[in-house]
């Protein structure tokens, strides 16, 4: 981690960021939490209207909590981190931006274009900036697979193939009320973010095809994959499903496949693990795999890069509308999948 | 004390490594090689402050980092510490014991640190299983197998000579040497054997080893020259009472192209090189920081099993090594701790 440049950059004064956090409904909140604590160049406090989910982390993580967040933006924060239910995003953003923080929320960015519309002009109007949290930009696989994309490296790309596969969350990840939907809305936005980002270019069709095959008796669809057509002709496949079941050693990944004219080159965004196995004493309990991980922690590079832009005054990368145009490709996958059809994007904002 | 500058011997391979992490940490870097064309290629190439001769460069830095080839650790060392500087060496400490307790007594009496660059200890896959490991995730160690294996250097290179380097157990293989005993403790017997698959040159290019530690446990290694045509790699597996680790550096490519050498081009895959963390934990406890993970003792007892491995070969008997003075147990919890993890 390099050390950030001096914050409030016109002062020139070095007084540390105060952020907090919205809400641990999403687990990355307590990630997040566990990058910032106990940093001199930050103040951390946190909220959750849950003090029964929220409480024991901010405990856990030493920081000061309150389950009322009119109680954390009376604090002035600098800038807020939301990490509530998806469908609880917006109310906070717009408190949030309203109170004048700057806001990075958690993916996706909302569960309707309408609301992810509301969130970026509330944030406009105030002001103030608004980031999505999409931490596998961050990642040093993909990092260099851009930079191969970007250099030139690749010529011109033709194909692309990711895959975020999960294990099923459970939780409110599968009540389609505060999810927004199953697998397609929790893990189709990243990798729609990374060819977005990678490409430089926008979507213009989806087609996807869903199933309930893995999870029967849940609510929402827990498998699907996507072929996105891009402006420059260029067509990806994405891979959302909740398919890694709870014995796989790892709770899932990211993988981007890039097929262009001079090479193809695949990142494997989680790639750097250890294999860790345990039986217990005696070597006497049962199956417990794991694959520890060991590189730079893409939560803390993308929370550097928040912090920075803060401190800056300038925008951080990913943006909302990068959030926006994700879920965008989400939504006209649902209709898709639908109709059975591919569908053009963009998609009307209230459809 | 703060450090401002260091002063590189030795302006090859490696001396280039510690230059880059060097300048990362924003010291400023001086360096010095007895050989001329090394000097002005230094100059050239990489920008550092050349001196003349040796005295000039300890002259002129806070903390002198030799990098010269392994049966010169010691005279560059010496004369460091001598004119009170502290000294970082590259591995192992020195080509033989005689020397490394020289350089520990000097250190001890000049008052100056003295650290030793076992750079595996800084990889964070290793520095991960090890903290695994003393986390209690296998229990009490058993079992280690470790392998370095890549294909020929230069085949007129130093390191080919014996006597300068200790061969491939001394220039190659020490390396896990020091990360089996970091995990598993100190070692009481050493059988290995050398071979020559490819070549010929003055030396073994291909050799195993099996290190017996006080604890009982064994470790395996591997380590090789011989691996013509393909590219370096690495790997471990620790398995103990309670479970097992393993890694390789090929198991899960991080970015695989077509064509293979294009992955080059995506850049670096950590903020930080395991070479610059090593030179950053040491600069630090140089001013004054924590005692940094590898010390000049463990440098010492690597290069003890890495000779007694020697004269296995040579020999073809097991080589019994004495009682340490301070002995090490390794980094897993005691027995009675692991019970209850």
């Amino acid at each position: 981690m390099t050390s950030p440049e001096s914050p409030a950059a016109a002062s020139g004064e070095a007084r540390p960021v105060k952020i907090g956090i919205m809400s641990f409904a999403h687990l990355h909140g307590a990630g997040y939490a566990g990058v910032l604590a106990g940093r001199p160049d930050i103040e951390l406090r946190a909220a959750d209207e849950n003090a029964d989910r929220g409480k024991p982390i901010a405990d856990g993580f030493g920081i000061p909590f309150t389950s009322s967040y009119a109680e954390l933006l009376d604090w002035q924060p600098d800038a807020v981190i939301v990490c509530s239910e998806n469908a609880r995003h917006r109310v906070l953003v717009e408190q949030a931006a309203a109170a004048g923080a700057h806001v990075l929320c958690e993916k996706p960015l909302a569960t309707s274009l309408v609301d992810g519309r509301a969130m970026i002009d509330a944030c406009e109007a105030a002001g103030v900036t608004l980031m999505t949290a999409f931490p596998v930009r961050f990642a040093r696989p993909v990092v260099g697979l851009a930079k191969l994309a970007h250099d030139g490296a690749l010529g011109r790309i033709h194909g692309a193939a990711g895959t975020n596969p999960g294990r099923m969350p459970g939780g409110w990840f599968v009540d389609p009320d505060l999810a927004g939907g199953g697998a397609v809305m929790d893990h189709t936005v990243h990798v729609a973010d990374l060819l977005r980002w990678i490409l430089g270019v926008e979507a213009v069709e989806v087609y996807a095809q869903v199933n309930r095959i893995l999870y029967p008796d849940l609510p929402v669809e827990t498998a699907g994959t996507l072929a996105i057509t891009f402006a420059d002709g260029t067509v990806a496949t994405i891979d959302c499903s909740w398919g890694r079941p709870k014995s796989y050693p790892t709770w899932g990944g990211v993988t981007l496949e890039l097929v262009g004219e001079q090479g193809i080159a695949t990142a494997d965004a989680f790639g750097q693990t250890i294999n860790s196995y345990h039986d217990g004493p005696g070597r006497a309990g049962g199956q417990d795999v794991a694959w520890s991980p060991w590189g730079d922690n893409p939560d803390a590079s993308m929370l550097a890069e928040f912090i920075a832009a803060i401190r800056e005054g300038r925008q951080p990368r990913p943006d909302g509308w990068d959030g926006y145009r994700a879920t965008e490709i989400a939504f006209g996958a649902y209709l898709s999948a639908e109709s059975g059809q591919p569908v053009s994007l963009p998609l009307p904002v209230d459809g | 004390m703060k450090v401002s500058r260091v002063g590189v011997v030795g302006l090859g391979g490696i001396g280039r490594v510690h230059i880059a992490g060097l300048r990362r940490l924003g010291v400023q870097v001086h360096g010095y090689d007895d050989i001329p064309d090394a000097r002005s290629k230094a100059n050239e190439e990489l920008g550092v402050v050349v001196h003349p001769d040796l005295a000039s460069l300890i002259d002129a830095v806070d903390v002198v980092d030799v990098c010269t080839p392994t049966d010169t650790h010691a005279a560059a060392a010496l004369a460091a510490i001598r004119a009170g500087r502290s000294v970082i060496c590259e591995k192992p400490l020195a080509r033989t014991l005689g020397e490394a307790d020289a350089l520990i007594a000097a250190a001890d009496e000049a008052g100056v640190a003295l650290h030793v660059a076992h750079v595996v200890r800084f990889f964070p896959e290793y520095a991960a299983a090890r903290a695994a490991v003393a986390a209690g995730r296998i229990g009490q160690p058993g079992v280690l197998r470790l392998t370095r294996e890549g294909g020929m250097p230069n085949p007129n290179g130093w390191y080919h000579d014996v006597a300068r380097s200790a061969g491939i157990i001394g220039d190659v293989m020490i390396h896990d040497i020091d990360f089996a005993r970091w995990i598993a403790g100190d070692v009481v017997r050493v059988y290995a054997r050398t071979l020559r698959p490819a070549g010929p040159y003055n030396g073994a290019t291909h050799a195993y080893a099996l290190l017996t530690h006080a604890s009982g446990a064994i470790s395996h290694l591997t380590a090789s020259w011989a691996r013509t045509g393909a590219s370096f790699r690495t790997s471990f597996e620790f398995s103990g009472s309670q479970g097992m680790l393993d890694y390789a550096t090929d198991q899960r490519p991080l970015l695989r192209t077509a064509p293979p050498d294009l992955a080059h081009a995506g850049g670096p895959m950590l903020d930080e090189d395991p070479w610059a963390a090593e030179l950053r934990e040491f600069l630090a406890a140089i001013e004054g920081g924590p005692t940094p993970r590898v010390t000049a003792h463990d440098g010492r007892a690597a290069l003890a099993i890495a000779l007694a491995a020697l004269e296995s070969a040579e020999t073809g008997r097991a080589v019994d090594l004495p009682p340490a003075a301070n002995p090490f147990p390794g980094s897993a919890p005691s027995p009675a701790e692991v019970v209850s993890v």
